[in-house]
């Protein structure tokens, strides 16, 4: 079963397409990843699934349901935290969550309020008024109120933002665990290592199209790592790699810095070989898998 | 619906803005009324000066309908201000604090939402009329006593016996409502197109201030516009003051308040339910 | 030429002197009306006429006490020409201040009347009063021009059945000063209704009071004339 469905979906905003046609699915269950520079169309696409916004044409499934038809019944069942957390800032967290409660269309109890509290690590200062939280502890509200009434699908849009690495972590064990739930998480992000580690799927939107969807392993091949080393002796390093396998997969990109297609498990090998051959290694790096991926199709530059 | 109504009313009231209104009118109530304990006599003297000529004014000239009436004339243009600061915020505010995102992306539609926060504002606006009726009539009846009334006119005085005063002061209450009720009606519209606080209250309180002196002007070219303003009819809660009662004039007013109050209700409710929530 | 004229003068002398003890018998005779009177209450309905004044018809009670106390008490706001009803027969009783002067007969409300003028012997508020009066000695009409108030017509109607010779109904008609009014406290001030109607030209206003249920020289206490309504 499907757990959302987007069919060739159109908005435009005066002459400018912000989706152009997208088309993707996601199977319950899975985690996944909404990918994209900015004005790639993402935060419309997620206004849109949580009718924020409404599209000029296409079709939206949520559950085998067509949006617009049952929205209100989708949307019971629908968790969402868009951009940056913000509440009743005059209210504590419990009377924020009453609130949410009362929005979500369930009836919530003050007990099942206390256990999400819990969950996110903020007891002992649901009392306290929000405008008092810091920004860490306004995204664990946020993450409160979207699991709140246990919903099956949540949408999530760049939850790390302004996180501490421990935060983060805490996030994405969160979501996993959200996942062993058995939930079905879409999560917009910018933090490319993030959709690596726990995205099931993906997609890699641009001007509001799709430039690439799939399985997060079958779209990563690790067959096609550019490693960029920086040797003291260019000419020698040329000539020793010349008679290794590289060959054919060897480039120069400047007076002492060469590039070569690998496979990962290949480096170790080559850096043995130039060291032994007496070739200084002054760096070695290469990009990640999907930042490769995402820079060659974006053709930006986004900061991890 | 009742379970919106109820957070909407909890949020109006957890608000300390919503407060603001209330303070005003128990303070400026107050001291009309310490003002008129202190100086009444003499302020009605100055106002009687020209009849003491001719006549001996007997009775309890300075009493709390009196005083109820003078409160109302000068909250006149402070009223729309307290309600608009409120009613103005209650879509708008939640679109700049970023909360309208986090419940218009519920089950409940846009109509119910919008409606549910109407109907909070009409709440609010008949709670601060009330405590005005109280403030500026009960208290008034129980420093200053009860009894006749005198109305004052442009060219006349109009006595009203006390028997007949307050049947007269609550329906003028009930229409001074529907005035505030509109003012709230028309920020409360200016609030569904609007991302921040002030926006509505300033077009709200501009609006008011612009239609009121076209209203004052005595010329020509403007008496045919007078009559669409909506200030122009606002202020016929005063007519039930009249002897004889005008109530084609009284019904006409009402009609054209009630007609504006849907007017702004609909044009803020069609909006809301169609526009982009990007915020 | 001097006999006529002299004759002219005795003859007008003798008509002088025969209208002052015309006007003084009519003044003795009005006055014993009252002399017998110390003090009197008696229910009062008023009914008001007046330009720019709209006050419903009040009921309230009169006391009287000779010499000049009077008082009209009600409940509710009232607003009384300073005129005051029984000036009539205090400034005819006052041979002091007044003396009387026969004008001549005229016919009033059908009844034949006297006309008397009481003339101010000091400087006093009152500086003419004109008065009809019938063979009965009642007071019908009166006119009175005093330098605060301007001049006032008092008509007395007399209801034969009533055993006191008091009047039934005073219509009391005075001229009314246009008077202005603070904008702010105007109830119609940038109302759509304030220029409708048709404007007052009417100058002179009238307050009837009629009087009823008269108890004479019946006790009430002093304090009706101090305590507070």
């Amino acid at each position: 079963m499907k757990a959302l469905e987007v069919n060739n979906i159109v908005k435009t905003y005066q002459h400018f397409n912000a989706l152009d046609g997208l088309s993707f699915s996601i199977r319950k269950g899975e985690v996944y990843g909404l990918l994209g520079p900015n004005g790639a169309g993402k935060s419309t696409l997620l206004r849109c699934l949580l009718t924020l916004i409404k599209y000029d044409s296409g079709s939206i499934k949520i559950f085998d349901k067509e949006l617009l038809h049952h929205r209100k019944s989708i949307l019971q069942n629908v968790g969402y935290l868009i951009e940056k957390p913000d509440f009743y800032g005059y209210l504590s967290a419990n009377k924020n969550l009453e609130i949410m409660g009362a929005y979500s269309g369930k009836m919530i109890s003050a007990k099942r309020i206390e256990e999400v509290i819990e969950k996110v690590g903020l007891k002992g200062r649901e009392k306290d008024k929000v405008k008092t939280y810091s920004h860490g502890m306004k995204q664990r509200l946020g993450l409160a109120q979207v699991i709140l009434h246990n919903p099956d699908l949540i949408i999530l849009d760049e939850p790390n933002t302004g996180l501490d690495p421990s935060g983060i972590v805490d996030l994405r064990n969160f979501i996993n665990q959200l996942k062993a739930e058995g939930k079905t998480v879409l999560l917009s992000s910018h933090v490319l290592n993030e959709i690596e580690l726990i995205a099931d799927s993906m997609i890699i939107l641009n001007k509001g199209k799709a430039l690439v969807q799939g399985s997060v392993q079958e779209l990563l091949d690790e067959n096609e790592l550019h490693v960029k080393i920086e040797v003291s002796n260019l000419e020698n390093a040329i000539n020793i790699l010349s008679n290794t396998a590289c060959n054919n997969h060897l480039r120069t990109i400047s007076s002492n810095m060469l590039e070569l297609t690998m496979q990962k498990k290949d480096i170790a090998g080559i850096n043995r070989i130039l060291v032994e051959k007496g070739i200084d290694i002054l760096s070695l790096n290469y990009k990640k898998p999907l930042e490769e991926l995402y820079m060659n199709l974006t053709k930006t530059n986004i900061h991890a | 619906m009742l379970r919106l109504i109820k957070v909407e009313l909890f949020k109006i009231a957890a608000r300390p803005r919503s407060y603001i209104g209330i303070l005003a009118i128990t303070v400026i109530v107050l001291l009309i009324h310490m003002a008129m304990l202190a100086d009444g006599k003499s302020f009605l003297s100055f106002i009687f000066s020209t009849f003491s000529q001719t006549f001996d004014i007997q009775g309890n000239i300075l009493n709390g309908n009196l005083i109820a009436f003078i409160v109302l004339q000068m909250l006149v243009m402070q009223m729309p201000l307290l309600i608009a600061f409120v009613t103005g915020d209650i879509i708008s505010g939640e679109a700049a604090d970023g909360t309208l995102r986090l419940i218009a992306g519920r089950p409940f539609s846009r109509t119910r939402i919008y409606f549910a926060k109407y109907t909070a504002s009409a709440i609010y606006t008949a709670i601060l009329t009330i405590w005005l009726g109280l403030m500026a009539l009960l208290l008034g009846r129980i420093l200053f006593g009860s009894g006749d009334m005198i109305v004052l006119k442009s060219d006349s005085l109009t006595v009203i016996r006390s028997a007949d005063v307050l049947w007269r002061y609550m329906v003028a209450f009930g229409i001074a409502f529907l005035s505030l009720l509109l003012i709230a009606s028309f920020s409360f519209c200016i609030s569904a197109f609007s991302n921040n606080s002030i926006t509505p209250i300033i077009i709200c309180m501009g609006t008011i201030i612009v239609f009121t002196i076209i209203g004052t002007l005595d010329i020509p070219f403007f008496d045919y516009i007078k009559p669409f303003l909506f200030t122009t009819h606002m202020i016929v809660w005063r007519d039930m003051f009249y002897d004889p009662l005008q109530w084609q004039d009284i019904i006409i007013s009402v009609s054209i308040i009630m007609f504006y109050i849907i007017l702004f209700t609909g044009i803020g409710w069609y909006h809301f339910k169609t526009k982009d929530i990007l915020i | 030429m001097i006999k006529r004229f002299s004759f002219s003068i005795v003859l007008f002398c003798i008509c002088c002197q025969s209208y002052s003890q015309d006007a003084k018998a009519i003044v003795r005779q009005c006055n014993a009306i009252f002399a017998n009177i110390k003090d009197y209450s008696c229910t009062i309905n008023l009914v008001f006429d007046i330009p720019g004044l709209h006050i419903g018809t009040i009921n309230g009670k009169v006391f009287f006490r000779k010499p000049n106390r009077f008082r009209i008490r009600t409940k509710g706001i009232v607003f009384l020409p300073r005129q005051n009803p029984n000036q009539l027969p205090m400034i005819l009783a006052d041979t002091v201040n007044f003396i009387p002067i026969f004008i001549g007969k005229e016919i009033s409300g059908n009844q034949p009347v006297n006309v008397i003028q009481m003339v101010p012997l000091k400087d006093n508020d009152v500086v003419a009063a004109k008065f009809y009066i019938n063979a009965k000695g009642q007071i019908l009409k009166a006119q009175i021009s005093t330098k605060e108030n301007g001049t006032s017509d008092i008509v007395n109607e007399f209801d034969n059945n009533i055993s006191v010779k008091m009047p039934s109904t005073t219509i009391i008609s005075f001229d009314m000063k246009k008077f202005k009014v603070p904008k702010m406290l105007a109830v119609d001030i940038n109302s759509k209704s304030a220029k409708k109607g048709t404007e007052n030209t009417k100058t002179t206003g009238s307050v009837t009071m009629k009087f009823s249920a008269y108890k004479v020289n019946q006790y009430f206490p002093d304090a009706v004339f101090s305590e507070k309504d």
